[in-house]
């Protein structure tokens, strides 16, 4: 058994730095003055290094002749998810938008019309034509063309578009 | 011509290794394949090494490789390339020690079984006196991994990068993230427990001529470059 080491911790690391070529010149060289001077640094220092080659014995691993392949395939089946995980985002968005914009198109038609029915013009409770609007949305358009009621009147009482016609 | 593609032309030129994760990053599918091929055996033994499992240490030099690729687009080189590898490879076994703090049953103690779990000098005691020359290799190679799985992580780590990796203090302090003192500090603590873990082993080894007595003449030539005759490196079995 080796006897203890008689450096102190800063001296050892000094002299490890030395062993592993870390130290700039001035302080090699006062390494190597002590290593010279004194038979425990010596000592030390074959002890360390004997040390060190013992490392030479830990197994170095070599990686099997598949490892390589194994990794491209993970690497091809991680791409390939990461495909339809974004193709499946990009849907999603999409999806979203058009919900959105249709959300806003709705809002925005029943604030028209509410604003229509709150505006100080608009007697209240509504007239027969304006609940006449309400009740047949698909009267607007014509509406907006003849901007009478008239018509329109003559239409919800004709039978015109009635089935058995 | 943006100072961010100089420095990249310029650490390309430096290490090889830069290039080819730029063709990696430039989406060349055969610098990829290159580069797995170029580091696995490295990144294998390292993993090894600090996660103390075979099976575990595959798992995550694969999973390392796959986080190369997937982060090819943030690459910008500073560093030689190894760097890089080995910082996303110390990020990975840390999630492992992390890991086992919170399943401890889960950890695999290198002492746990087998031969391991006696203590070195009962180990060499018992089976080191046999004749055969690779046997004694073995049992060595195992107190010595024994010796390893003593340090802490982060001793662990700076050992292997420095003996493995030959990777400089500077290198070593850039992977962990930490300064240079603390990197000279760790490896001197790790190096002074093995040197007391493995003292009986190594006045056996130098009593009987394996390893070498003599000083490197000046400090480049480092425990890296024996005057002596130096032992085999022993080599595990790839494993299928």
């Amino acid at each position: 058994m080796s006897e203890p080491s008689s450096l102190s911790e800063q001296e050892r690391e000094e002299l490890i730095a030395y062993l592993d070529g870390e130290l700039d010149a001035e302080a090699a060289r006062a390494v190597e003055e002590k290593l010279q001077r004194h038979p425990a640094w010596r000592r030390e220092a074959e002890q360390l290094q004997a040390t060190w080659q013992m490392l030479d014995f830990l197994p170095q691993a070599h990686a099997p002749a598949s490892f390589t392949e194994r990794t491209l395939t993970v690497l091809q089946a991680s791409q390939a998810r990461q495909r339809r995980y974004q193709r499946l985002r990009r849907l999603l968005t999409y999806t979203a938008w058009a919900a959105a914009v249709a959300c806003a198109a709705f809002l925005g038609f029943q604030y028209g019309v509410s604003s229509h029915l709150r505006s100080p013009d608009a007697p209240w409770p509504p007239s027969e034509e304006v609940l006449l609007l309400l009740e047949h949305r698909s009267y607007w358009p014509y509406y907006e063309k003849l901007g009478s009621f008239t018509f329109l009147k003559q239409l919800d009482q004709s039978d015109l578009f009635q089935e058995g016609n | 011509m943006p100072a961010q593609s100089q420095t990249s032309i310029q650490m390309a030129l430096r290490d090889p290794d830069v290039a080819l994760m730029l063709r990696v990053r430039d989406d060349d599918p055969q610098a990829f394949e290159e580069l797995v091929r170029r580091y696995q055996d490295r990144l294998l033994t390292v993993m090894y090494h600090l996660v103390g499992n075979r099976d575990e240490a595959d798992d995550l030099a694969q999973e390392v490789f796959l986080r190369v690729y997937r982060h090819r687009k943030e690459y910008h080189p500073q560093a030689k390339f190894s760097t890089w590898l080995f910082t996303i490879a110390h990020h990975l076994a840390q999630n492992v020690y992390r890991r086992r703090q919170r399943k401890p049953e889960a950890q695999l103690d290198l002492s746990d079984s087998g031969l391991l779990a006696q203590q070195p000098q009962e180990l060499w005691c018992t089976t080191l006196p046999g004749p055969d020359a690779q046997l004694r290799h073995e049992e060595l190679s195992q107190v010595v991994q024994w010796a390893m799985a003593q340090l802490n992580e982060r001793q662990r780590l700076a050992v292997v990068l420095n003996k493995f990796e030959d990777m400089s203090y500077q290198e070593i302090a850039d992977i962990m993230q930490i300064s240079v003192k603390a990197v000279k500090s760790l490896l001197s603590r790790a190096r002074a427990q093995l040197r007391q873990l493995l003292a009986p082993y190594v006045q056996m080894e130098m009593r009987s001529g394996q390893l070498p007595r003599a000083l490197p003449h000046n400090a480049t030539d480092g425990p890296h470059a024996p005057a002596g005759s130096q032992p085999q490196p022993h080599t595990a079995e790839p494993h299928e």
